[in-house]
C-alpha cells in the first residue's frame, strides 16, 4: 500500500460526536449574555474578597495551575521547535 | 587585558542575558500573537506540583523528578501577520553570543529566510542549559531551559499535557548553511 | 448568505464531520476537538453575512478550523493523553492496512510541528490543493510546499525504517 494511502487512511474523517449539531444550535439560539456595567467586575472581586471567598489556598492553587499550564506551553513550544530544527537540518544535510 | 575581560564576560554569559539582546517588547508590538513565559525555580516547583497531581491521578510517574532539577524555563515566541517584521541578524546576534561563550550546537541550520538552532551548555557531563532558536518568515521563537537537563527525562514528558515528543539528541552537531 | 435556523442546522450537519475531524486529527482529544468545532460553527453563525456560497462556506470553515486549532496549541490548554475513551469513530470505513503501521504513523503525525501537522491534515484528510492549504493556513504556497515536503519525507523515512519495506 502506498504511503499516501496509509496517510489518507489514518486521516480519514471522523464522525462528529452524537448531538454535536444540537449543541451548536442551542448555543447559537441562546440569548446573548447580559452585559455587566464596567464597575461590576471590580465590585464583585472586592465583595468576594470581603467575604473571604478567595482563600489563600485557592489563590495558591490557581497560581500553581497557571504555572503548570505555562510550563506545558513552554515545553511544547520547545519540542515543536527542536523537531523543526532537526527536520530542517536533516533535509539540508542530505541534499 | 581588555580581550581577556571580554572573553570572560562572553563565557559567563547566561542565556537569560542572551534573551535580553532583543527588544522583545518592541517586537511584540508588531506581532499578531505572542507567548511569554518566565518560570523561575519557585514557579517551576508549583508547576511540577500541579502537573504532578494530574499525572499521579493518571497513574504516571511523579512529575517532580522530571521538572525538579530545572531552575528556569523562559520562552519568547512571536507570530507576525506578515514577513519582514524582524531581521534574521537579530537571531544571529544571539547565535554569535552563544558560540562565543562556547555553547555547543546540537543542531544549527541557517537559510536566507529561516534559521533554527539548538544549543547546549554543559559542565562536561550533563547539560546545564539549553537554548532553542527558531526564526521563520513570520515567527520568531527563543526558548531557554536552565538546570540539570536529562534528555531522556525531558523526552518522557512528550505525549503528556499536549507536549509533542521531545527529541533532544546528543552526539555530533549537525551544522550546515542552508543556501535554499 | 441568509440562512434561517433550519438551514443553518442543515449546514452544521453537512460540515460537522469535516470541522470536527480537522480538530480531532490536530488536537487528538475528543473534548478539545468538539470545543474547537463548536467555536468554529458559532463564529460561522456570526459571520453568515460574509459567506457568499456553499463552496465559500466550506473554505471558510476549513480556514477558521485550522487557525483555531493552531491558536489553541499556542495557548495550550492542558489536554489528557489520548485514551480509548476519547477515540472517535471513523465516518468512512478504514482502508485495509497494517494496524501497527497505522498506529505508528499516527504517533509520528502527532509529533510533527503544529504547522506541518495542519498542512498534512488539510492535504490528506480534505484532499486540498496546495493553493487551498496555503489559503486556509494564511501562508504562502511556497511555504506549504516546503513544509509538506519536509513533513512527508520525515514521516516516510521513519515509517520505512519501521516497516522495513512494507510501505513503498
Amino acid at each position: 500500500m502506498k504511503f499516501e494511502d496509509e496517510l489518507r487512511g489514518v486521516l480519514a474523517r471522523k464522525r462528529a460526536p452524537t448531538g454535536f449539531a444540537e449543541r451548536v444550535m442551542s448555543r447559537v439560539e441562546a440569548p446573548p449574555a447580559r452585559r455587566r456595567p464596567g464597575w461590576f467586575a471590580p465590585l464583585a472581586v472586592a465583595a468576594s474578597l470581603a467575604v473571604g471567598a478567595v482563600s489563600v489556598g485557592e489563590f495558591r492553587r490557581i497560581r500553581a495551575e497557571r504555572a503548570g499550564r505555562e510550563l506545558a506551553m513552554a515545553l511544547s513550544i520547545a519540542a515543536d521547535k527542536i523537531r523543526l530544527a532537526e527536520t530542517k537540518a536533516k533535509e539540508v544535510w542530505e541534499r | 587585558m581588555r580581550f581577556f575581560l571580554i572573553l570572560t564576560l562572553a563565557a559567563a554569559a547566561s542565556a537569560q542575558d542572551v534573551l535580553k539582546l532583543l527588544d522583545w517588547e518592541k517586537l511584540a508590538a508588531r506581532a499578531k500573537e505572542s507567548a511569554n513565559v518566565n518560570l523561575d525555580g519557585n514557579m517551576l516547583s508549583m508547576a511540577a506540583a500541579f502537573l504532578g497531581g494530574i499525572e499521579k491521578q493518571a497513574g504516571h510517574p511523579d512529575m517532580k523528578s522530571l521538572v525538579g532539577k530545572l531552575k528556569g524555563v523562559y520562552v519568547r515566541s512571536l507570530e507576525f501577520e506578515k514577513e519582514g517584521e524582524y531581521s534574521l541578524s537579530d537571531i544571529d546576534s544571539i547565535r554569535g553570543k552563544l558560540t562565543a561563550a562556547k555553547w555547543s550546537p546540537i543542531v544549527d541550520v541557517r537559510g536566507k529566510r529561516e534559521s533554527s538552532g539548538v544549543f547546549v551548555r554543559t559542565d562536561g557531563k550533563t547539560i546545564q542549559e539549553l537554548v532553542v532558536l527558531s526564526a521563520e518568515p513570520r515567527e520568531l521563537t527563543v526558548v531557554n531551559i536552565v538546570g540539570d537537563i536529562n534528555p531522556s527525562e525531558l523526552q518522557a514528558l512528550g505525549g503528556k499535557f499536549g507536549i509533542p515528543d521531545i527529541h533532544l539528541q546528543g552526539g555530533s552537531p549537525k551544522q550546515k548553511k542552508d543556501d535554499e | 448568505m441568509r440562512l434561517d435556523s433550519v438551514q443553518f442546522d442543515a449546514a452544521v450537519r453537512t460540515h460537522q464531520d469535516m470541522v470536527f475531524s480537522i480538530a480531532w486529527h490536530f488536537l487528538r482529544d475528543r473534548h478539545s476537538a468538539e470545543d474547537v468545532a463548536q467555536e468554529v460553527f458559532f463564529e460561522l453563525h456570526r459571520h453568515l453575512d460574509a459567506i457568499e456560497s456553499d463552496a465559500h462556506m466550506t473554505n471558510w470553515l476549513r480556514r477558521v478550523a485550522s487557525r483555531r486549532c493552531i491558536d489553541r496549541t499556542r495557548r495550550l490548554r492542558l489536554r489528557p493523553r489520548v485514551g480509548l475513551e476519547s477515540a472517535s469513530e471513523p465516518s468512512v470505513p478504514a482502508q485495509p492496512g497494517d494496524p501497527f503501521l497505522r498506529d505508528h504513523l499516527q504517533r509520528l503525525l502527532d509529533g510533527l510541528p503544529a504547522r506541518s501537522r495542519m498542512a498534512v491534515i488539510l492535504r490528506f484528510q480534505e484532499d486540498m490543493e496546495l493553493t487551498e492549504v496555503a489559503s486556509a493556513m494564511g501562508i504562502p504556497v511556497g511555504s506549504v510546499k516546503s513544509t509538506l515536503h519536509r513533513a512527508l519525507r520525515f514521516l516516510r523515512e521513519k515509517l520505512e525504517r519501521t516497516a522495513n519495506g512494507v510501505v513503498r
